[in-house]
C-alpha cells in the first residue's frame, strides 16, 4: 500500500510539472499549413503541445490551468488565446491585426524581398521594374517592399487587378523586357483564373515571375522562397527553447529566416536563363 | 389467289413496312453520321481546349498542373486518355497510365511518332492538338510564328459511342416499329372502311359470277369510283342478263339445229364419217359417224368413236380411200369418188364417197351405198344391150320393110301412073272421037272422070315425089335461097298472070343443104302462100330471115310449143326449137296475108293428106307440107307454123346447125 501510495505521489508531481510547461497551440484546423505545422511542432515537442483548435476549445478549458507558452497561428488563433485568463506568452505567426496585448510576440513571416530582389537580379540583372499585383489593401506595397526594391534599384510598379476585366490591359505591361512581376500571397490573386492568364503571359513575353511558394514555382514562377511548415515550427521551437527574458518581454518582433529557395529550372531554361550554380546548390527544391 | 383485301393489306402494309424501315435505316444512319462527325469534331474541338489550357502547364512542365487539367478533362466519359508532349516528343505526362483496357498511352516509353500506329490497334480515336505560344512583341502584341511547345493527345474510347449509336439504333427501331404498328393498325382500319363497299360489291358479282343474273348492286348515294363501279356492274348483270337470254335463246336453236343435224345424220342413207387426222396422218381417228356408217362398216357406233379408222374398216386402205382421206386433209379440195369397191372380212359392197375437209381440219367421209345401183346398173346395161340388139334387130326389119313399101309404093304409083294416063287418054279420044254420040250429060261425065284422073296423077306424082325425097341421097352445098326463092316466084307469077302478086323476098339468104330438096321446100310453101292468099289483092308474100327485133312476138313470146303440140309427131321436125337453138341457128320464114288456120288444127299440118280447107276452096292434095317436113327433117332442121284464121300465116323452118 505504501509503495502503490508513493507511484501515486511521483505520478503526481510529475504530472504537475508538465502541466506547467505544456504550449498550447492555438490554430484553425482547416487551413493545412497550420495543420502542418502543428504536426510539427507535437513532432518536436511531444505532449507537451496541446492543440486548441479554434472553435472546438471551450473557456472552462482554458480556465482549467495556465500553459507554459500559448502558439497562435493566425489572427483568429490569436483572439482565441488573448480570451485565456492567463499570463502566458502568446507567440503569433501569421497576424495581421494590431494588438497591444503584453503578452503577445509576433513572428514576423512575410516574404523576404531583399532575397528576392537578390535573385532576381542574379537571374536577370536587366530587371529595373517589377510589376507588383494586388486585390486588397492589405497586400499593398508597404515600406518594407519600397525600401527593398529601392535598395536593389527596382522601380516597383503597383496595380491593383480586382477588376478581372482590366486584368489583360494590365498584362500587357509584360511586354517591356525590363519588367519582372512579384507575386504577393494575396488570396485575392491565388485563382487559377488570374494564375493562368498571368503565367501564359509572362511565358509570352519572356517575364519571370517572383513566387511565393513551392506550387507557383511549378505552376511557372521562376523562382520563390517558401516557408514550409517544417521551417515554421523550427522557428518556433528556436523561439520557445531561447525565449526572451520575461522583463523584455513582449520584446522585438521576431523576423523569420529559414525560407526554402525553389527554383523552376525548367521555366528559367525555357526563358533562356543560365542559373547560377551556387543559385542552384542554394535551392532546396528544383523543378 | 390471294383475297383482295389481303392485298391491299399486304401491300399497303408492305409499303410502310419498307419506307419506315427505309426511313428508319436513312435516319439511323444520318444520326450515326451526325452524332460521329459531331463526336469527331467536339473531340478535335475539346482537344484544342485542353491544348490551350495546357499552354502554361505544359511550358512550365507543371505535372500537377498537367494532371488537374487531365483530371478535369477526364470526367468526358469518351476520354479514356490523355497526354502531354513537349516539343521534342516527350511524353511528359500521360493519364491515366496503364489502367484501361487500352490505352496508346499506357507505355510511358512510347514515342510521339508510334503514337498512331499504336492508336490504330486500339477501338478508339486519337486526336491530337499542339500547344502553340505566342511570342509578344515588346508593345504586348502577338508577333511571330505561334511556336509550338508540345502536344496534348486525347484518347477517346468508341464504346460510348457505340453504346449510344446503339441506343439510337434501338430507339430508332422502336419508333419505327411503332409507326408501322400504329400505321399498320391505321391501314386495317382504313382499308376495311375502303374496301367495304368494294366487298359488299364482290359479294354481289360472286353471286353474279355464279349465275344468278337477278342480283343487282346497290348504288351508293355519294359520287365516286364505287358508285361508277356499282353502276357499271348493274350495266353488265342488265347487258348480261340480255345477252345469257340471247345465248339461251341461240343455244336452243343451235341444240334444235344440232339435233336436227343429229336426226338428219342418223336418218340418212348416206353413211357420215368425221375422222381426225393423227400425227403424220398415217391413219386417222374415228370422231363422229352416223348410223348409217355404223351399219355400213358393221359397226357399233360407241365403240367405233376415237379408234383409228384402219383398225375398225381395214378395207379402206386397199380401196384407195385411205390415201383419199390424206390427200383431202393435206390439200383441202373436196373429192368425189364415184365407185369403189370395199370389202373386209365383215362386209363388203360398192361405195359412192365424197370426202372434204372441215375448217377445223377434220376430214369428212360421207359414203353412199351404192351396191344395189350398182347391181342395177349391171341389169340395166344388159337390158340395154339386149335392148339394142333388139333395136337393131327391129330397125334392121324396119327399114327393110320401108325399102320394100317404099319400092312398092314407088312401084305402085308408078305402076299407077300408065293406067290413068290410059283412062285419061281414052276419056279424050272418047271425048274426041264419040262426042257425037254424047250428050251434055256424057260429055260432063267424062269431063270429069279426065280430072279425078288427072287428080289422081297429080296425087301419084307428089307421092312419088315425097317418096324420091325420102329415098334420095342428101348432097348438101351452100345454097343461095334468095335465088332459089326469086326463082319461085317468078314460076309463080307467070302461072297466074292474072294475079297481083307482091313477093318480098330478102336478099343474100343462105344456108347450107340440098338444093333441089331446098328448091322443092320453097316451091311448096310459096305456092301454099299465093294459094292461100287467092282471096287477098294484092297478095303479100315475104320470105326473109328471122329478126329477133322485128318479130318480137316469136322471139320474145311464150316458150316452143312441145312436140306434143303436134300429136304424131313425137321427136319429129316439127314445132319450134327451144329459145338458146333458135339464137344460135337461123331461121327462115315465108309470111303470107291469106286467109290464116286455126292453130287448134296445127297439128294436122305437116301430115300427108291433111287439109284444112276444102278443096273446092283451095285445091291441093295435102302432101306438100309433109313433104316439107321430111325434106327439113333430112337436113336436121325443124318446121313449124303459126298463123290466126284470116291474119295470114307464117312457116319457120331451120336447116340444123351451122357447119
Amino acid at each position: 500500500m505504501l509503495v502503490l501510495l508513493a507511484i501515486w505521489l511521483v505520478a503526481s508531481l510529475g504530472a504537475s510539472q508538465a502541466a506547467e510547461e505544456e504550449i498550447w497551440v492555438f490554430y484553425r484546423p482547416d487551413i493545412p499549413l497550420y495543420a502542418d505545422t502543428l504536426k510539427e511542432l507535437i513532432a518536436r515537442h511531444g505532449p507537451r503541445l496541446v492543440p486548441c483548435p479554434v472553435g472546438r476549445v471551450s473557456a472552462s478549458f482554458l480556465e482549467s490551468r495556465s500553459p507554459r507558452w500559448a502558439i497562435a497561428l493566425g489572427d483568429t488563433a490569436l483572439q482565441r488565446a488573448l480570451a485565456m485568463p492567463w499570463q502566458v506568452p502568446i507567440l503569433g505567426v501569421f497576424i495581421d491585426q494590431t494588438t497591444v496585448d503584453p503578452r503577445v510576440m509576433l513572428l514576423e513571416v512575410k516574404q523576404p524581398h531583399e532575397l528576392q530582389f537578390a535573385t532576381l537580379l542574379r537571374l536577370q540583372p536587366a530587371i529595373s521594374r517589377i510589376w507588383y499585383p494586388y486585390t486588397t489593401e492589405r497586400f499593398a506595397p508597404g515600406p518594407s517592399l519600397q525600401r527593398a526594391a529601392a535598395n536593389a534599384r527596382l522601380q516597383v510598379v503597383a496595380e491593383q487587378v480586382s477588376d478581372p476585366r482590366r486584368l489583360p490591359e494590365a498584362l500587357r505591361q509584360f511586354a517591356d523586357p525590363a519588367m519582372a512581376v512579384l507575386l504577393p500571397p494575396d488570396p485575392g490573386l491565388m485563382n487559377s483564373a488570374f494564375l493562368d492568364a498571368l503565367f501564359l503571359a509572362a511565358f509570352r513575353s519572356h517575364t519571370l515571375v517572383i513566387g511565393f511558394s513551392e506550387s507557383l514555382v511549378r505552376q511557372g514562377a521562376a523562382f520563390a522562397f517558401v516557408m514550409t511548415p517544417a521551417n515554421l515550427a523550427t522557428a518556433l521551437s528556436e523561439i520557445l527553447q531561447d525565449p526572451p527574458s520575461e522583463e523584455s518581454w513582449p520584446g522585438p518582433t521576431r523576423l523569420f529566416h529559414r525560407w526554402n529557395l525553389a527554383i523552376n529550372r525548367t521555366v528559367l531554361g525555357k526563358l533562356g536563363l543560365e542559373v547560377p550554380a551556387d543559385l542552384l546548390a542554394s535551392a532546396s527544391r528544383l523543378f | 389467289m390471294p383475297s383482295l383485301r389481303f392485298r391491299i393489306l399486304l401491300a399497303f402494309i408492305g409499303t410502310i413496312t419498307l419506307l419506315s424501315t427505309a426511313l428508319g435505316f436513312w435516319h439511323y444512319r444520318h444520326l450515326r453520321d451526325l452524332v460521329t462527325r459531331s463526336f469527331t469534331a467536339d473531340s478535335q474541338v475539346f482537344a484544342h481546349l485542353i491544348a490551350r489550357q495546357a499552354v502554361a502547364p505544359l511550358f512550365a512542365e507543371d505535372a500537377a498542373a498537367l494532371e488537374r487539367l487531365a483530371s478535369q478533362a477526364l470526367a468526358l466519359p469518351s476520354l479514356h486518355g490523355i497526354a502531354f508532349w513537349t516539343a521534342e516528343g516527350r511524353l511528359l505526362q500521360a493519364f491515366p497510365a496503364g489502367d484501361l483496357p487500352f490505352s496508346p498511352f499506357a507505355s510511358t516509353a512510347i514515342a510521339l511518332d508510334d503514337l498512331p500506329a499504336a492508336a490504330a490497334t486500339g477501338r478508339g480515336v486519337l486526336v491530337r492538338a499542339p500547344v502553340m505560344l505566342a511570342t509578344l512583341s515588346p508593345e504586348g502584341v502577338p508577333t511571330g510564328p505561334l511556336r509550338r511547345i508540345g502536344e496534348v493527345s486525347l484518347w477517346f474510347t468508341l464504346d460510348d459511342l457505340t453504346r449510344e449509336l446503339a441506343s439510337i439504333r434501338n430507339t430508332v427501331v422502336m419508333a419505327e416499329a411503332l409507326f408501322a404498328l400504329v400505321a399498320g393498325l391505321l391501314v386495317f382500319t382504313l382499308e376495311r372502311w375502303a374496301t367495304r363497299p368494294l366487298i359488299a360489291l364482290i359479294e354481289k358479282i360472286r353471286g353474279i359470277a355464279e349465275g344468278d343474273l337477278s342480283i343487282r348492286v346497290e348504288v351508293p348515294t355519294r359520287g365516286g369510283e364505287i358508285t361508277t363501279l356499282c353502276q357499271s356492274v348493274n350495266q353488265m348483270a342488265d347487258a348480261l342478263q340480255r345477252h345469257t337470254a340471247s345465248l339461251e335463246r341461240s343455244l336452243a336453236e343451235r341444240t334444235a339445229a344440232l339435233d336436227k343435224l343429229q336426226a338428219l345424220m342418223d336418218n340418212m342413207s348416206n353413211g357420215v364419217m368425221v375422222c381426225r387426222p393423227l400425227p403424220g396422218e398415217e391413219d386417222f381417228l374415228i370422231e363422229e359417224l352416223n348410223r348409217a356408217a355404223a351399219g355400213l362398216g358393221h359397226l357399233a357406233r360407241d365403240q367405233a368413236i376415237g379408234q383409228p379408222v384402219t383398225h375398225l374398216l381395214p378395207g379402206l386402205r386397199p380401196m384407195g380411200l385411205l390415201e383419199a382421206m390424206r390427200r383431202v386433209a393435206r390439200e383441202g379440195r373436196p373429192e368425189h369418188i364415184a365407185e369403189a369397191r370395199y370389202g373386209d372380212d365383215r362386209t363388203q359392197g360398192w361405195w359412192e364417197i365424197f370426202l372434204y375437209r372441215l375448217p377445223s381440219g377434220e376430214v369428212v367421209t360421207v359414203v353412199a351405198d351404192i351396191t344395189e345401183r350398182k347391181s342395177a346398173e349391171e341389169a340395166w346395161r344388159r337390158f340395154n344391150a339386149e335392148l339394142d340388139q333388139r333395136v337393131r334387130d327391129r330397125t334392121a326389119q324396119l327399114e327393110a320393110a320401108n325399102r320394100e313399101l317404099e319400092a312398092f309404093s314407088y312401084s305402085v304409083s308408078h305402076d299407077l301412073r300408065a293406067p290413068l294416063r290410059g283412062i285419061d287418054g281414052w276419056s279424050v279420044a272418047l271425048l274426041e272421037d264419040c262426042a257425037a254420040g254424047l250428050d251434055e250429060r256424057g260429055r260432063q261425065y267424062l269431063g270429069r272422070v279426065r280430072a279425078e284422073a288427072q287428080r289422081m296423077g297429080l296425087l301419084i306424082d307428089e307421092l312419088l315425089q315425097l317418096s324420091r325425097v325420102t329415098r334420095s341421097k342428101l348432097e348438101p352445098t351452100t345454097v343461095d335461097l334468095s335465088a332459089l326463092a326469086q326463082k319461085v316466084a317468078d314460076r309463080l307469077r307467070e302461072a297466074h298472070p292474072d294475079r297481083q302478086l307482091e313477093f318480098l323476098i330478102a336478099p343474100g339468104l343462105q344456108a347450107r343443104g340440098d338444093p333441089l330438096l331446098l328448091e322443092i321446100v320453097l316451091t311448096n310453101l310459096l305456092d301454099n302462100a299465093c294459094k292461100f292468099t287467092r282471096p287477098r289483092s294484092p297478095a303479100r308474100i315475104e320470105f326473109r330471115r328471122l329478126d329477133p327485133a322485128i318479130d318480137t312476138d316469136l322471139a320474145a313470146g311464150p316458150t316452143t310449143r312441145s312436140d306434143s303440140e303436134w300429136p304424131g309427131h313425137p321427136g319429129g321436125p316439127i314445132g319450134r326449137p327451144d329459145p338458146a337453138t333458135l339464137a344460135r341457128v337461123p331461121v327462115f320464114l315465108v309470111r303470107d296475108n291469106g286467109v290464116g288456120f286455126d292453130m287448134a288444127y296445127a297439128g294436122k299440118l305437116f301430115g300427108a293428106f291433111q287439109r284444112l280447107h276444102r278443096s273446092s276452096e283451095f285445091p291441093g292434095t295435102g302432101i306438100g307440107l309433109a313433104t316439107v317436113a321430111r325434106i327439113i327433117h333430112r337436113h336436121g332442121g325443124r318446121v313449124w307454123g303459126e298463123s290466126r284464121p284470116d291474119a295470114g300465116a307464117t312457116f319457120y323452118f331451120t336447116l340444123g346447125e351451122p357447119s
